[in-house]
């Protein structure tokens, strides 16, 4: 009735994945935990304007910069590849025909 | 008697399959109605069961009008609509403000997604990769998210996920205490945390989901709709001029996508599918996966311990399960018994709702690693 196979090699084949995932899981969060605190702090009363619009600005420039030059990046990788060949016409010329 | 025949030809093709069916929708019904664990899906899943195990019947099949909504809102064509839309819903019942106050405990919800990737490895001792990924993510706690996530991956048991999912939820109150008291000390079990309320601006709870869809999204691309239908409900609700498109999500809107959710699920109950050992195992596994998630939040709490001057009750790391509010209140029930004067309802309750965020994401990982392989 089962369709199952037992394979415990695979248990250890598969703790790759458990490593992975945890530490992806902990440090997505750790990522959004600072951020959150960051959010927090440059949202609070605290902080003057200015600072908050440095922030603001500065954050604003680090994402421009970062997607400006993957963009470069990209499309330099697209430059570099080599140019498929032309393909051969096979098709019976209007002579041969 | 063949005259009789058109009263009898469907009897003629019952099997003993069907009636085993039969019982196990009667037993979806009874847990739903009479011990109310989680009724808006184990009941129309209890009844669609039912529906689906009559001989030949017209509910299924190429026109049949379950697996016609299974095609526009399940299966992957349809890009997995039906749970994503109940996220919108979802996300709009949430109030993040505990951990917006207190970022820190996000930490927690991450550490009890332990249970997903521990029962990945132990179901792939017994099923391909992606079967395994599909069964693992039972430990989401997350109903949405295991469909998705069982769907996107292709995996030939999203009915024993399911069931499994949505009961083990339901049973958070009766799995999760006897881990914590076995992995705990008295002692720890009675550290208080006081609670000091930190006001959260509006400009923090408007842009968090956003935010988070977009750390999420660019980490993993295939959390993109879990994450983002999430937070997208959580925007409308938290931004503060869409109060009747709030209310319609949380109610209209979840009630509605619940009812269409819960009976459209059941095509995948059928007998055929469904009664086979695989089903047995899938549900043992998941209650492992439940356990060890328990385990992995306490244990890390625990761990923190070691390293912390102000000490943190180890139980709240439990509540990093995404079964809300269930398990801030387990978490916080037990705190009480042994100590009438702790309360850590507002920590248990700021965990949980990190673990509904952690699980999300886990999801979107697990489709990062085994979308694409082969097989």
């Amino acid at each position: 009735m089962g369709n199952f196979i037992f394979k415990p090699e695979a248990f250890v084949d598969s703790l790759q994945y458990m490593g992975k995932g945890m530490l992806g899981i902990i440090i997505v969060i750790g990522i959004i935990i600072l951020t959150t605190v960051l959010i927090n702090y440059f949202t609070g009363e605290k902080v003057s304007r200015s600072k908050k619009i440095l922030f603001v600005s500065a954050l604003c420039l680090a994402i421009i910069f970062l997607s400006a030059a993957n963009t470069i990046r990209i499309d330099q990788e697209k430059a570099n590849q080599p140019e498929t060949p032309p393909t051969t016409d096979v098709s019976p010329s209007v002579d041969e025909k | 008697m063949e005259v009789f025949e058109f009263l009898y030809s469907y009897i003629s093709m019952l099997e003993w399959t069907h009636v085993a069916m039969w019982a196990i929708g009667g037993i979806l019904i009874f847990l739903a109605i009479k011990k109310e664990m989680e009724p808006t899906l184990l009941l129309p899943l209890g009844f669609g069961t039912i529906l689906v195990n009559l001989p030949m019947s017209g509910a299924v099949g190429e026109n049949g009008p379950l697996s016609v909504l299974f095609k526009a809102g399940i299966d992957h064509v349809s890009g997995e609509l039906f749970p994503l839309l109940l996220f919108i819903g979802i996300g709009a019942m949430i109030d993040f403000g505990p951990i917006l106050s207190n970022p820190k405990l996000m930490i927690f919800g991450a550490a009890a997604q332990f249970g997903i990737f521990l029962t990945i490895c132990l179901a792939s001792m017994f099923f391909d990769l992606k079967d395994a990924a599909s069964i693992g993510i039972i430990g989401a706690a997350d109903g949405p998210t295991s469909i998705v996530v069982a769907q996107k991956l292709g995996s030939n048991y999203v009915g024993a996920i399911m069931v499994a999912a949505y009961s083990y939820m339901a049973l958070v109150p009766m799995i999760q205490p006897p881990i914590i008291k076995l992995l705990t000390t008295k002692q720890e079990r009675l550290i208080r945390m006081p609670y000091e309320q930190k006001s959260v601006s509006k400009t923090t709870r408007i842009l968090f989901p956003i935010i988070v869809t977009v750390i999420a999204g660019l980490i993993s691309a295939e959390s993109v709709s879990l994450v983002g239908f999430l937070m997208f409900g959580n925007l409308i609700r938290e931004c503060g001029v869409l109060d009747s498109l709030s209310e319609t999500a949380q109610k209209t809107l979840a009630n509605l996508v619940t009812i269409f959710l819960g009976i459209t699920i059941a095509t995948q109950m059928q007998a055929d599918k469904f009664l086979q050992l695989d089903t047995l195992l899938i549900l043992g596994l998941g209650l492992v996966a439940f356990v060890f998630d328990t385990a992995g939040g306490v244990l890390f709490a625990k761990l923190l311990n070691l390293f912390l001057k102000k000490k943190i009750n180890p139980m709240i790391g439990a509540a990093g399960i995404s079964a809300f509010p269930m398990s801030g209140r387990v978490v916080h029930k037990m705190a009480l018994e042994e100590d009438p004067n702790n309360f850590i309802l507002m920590q248990a309750i700021g965990v949980n709702v990190s673990g509904q965020v952690a699980s999300v994401i886990a999801g979107g990982l697990v489709l990062n690693f085994f979308m694409n392989m082969g097989g």
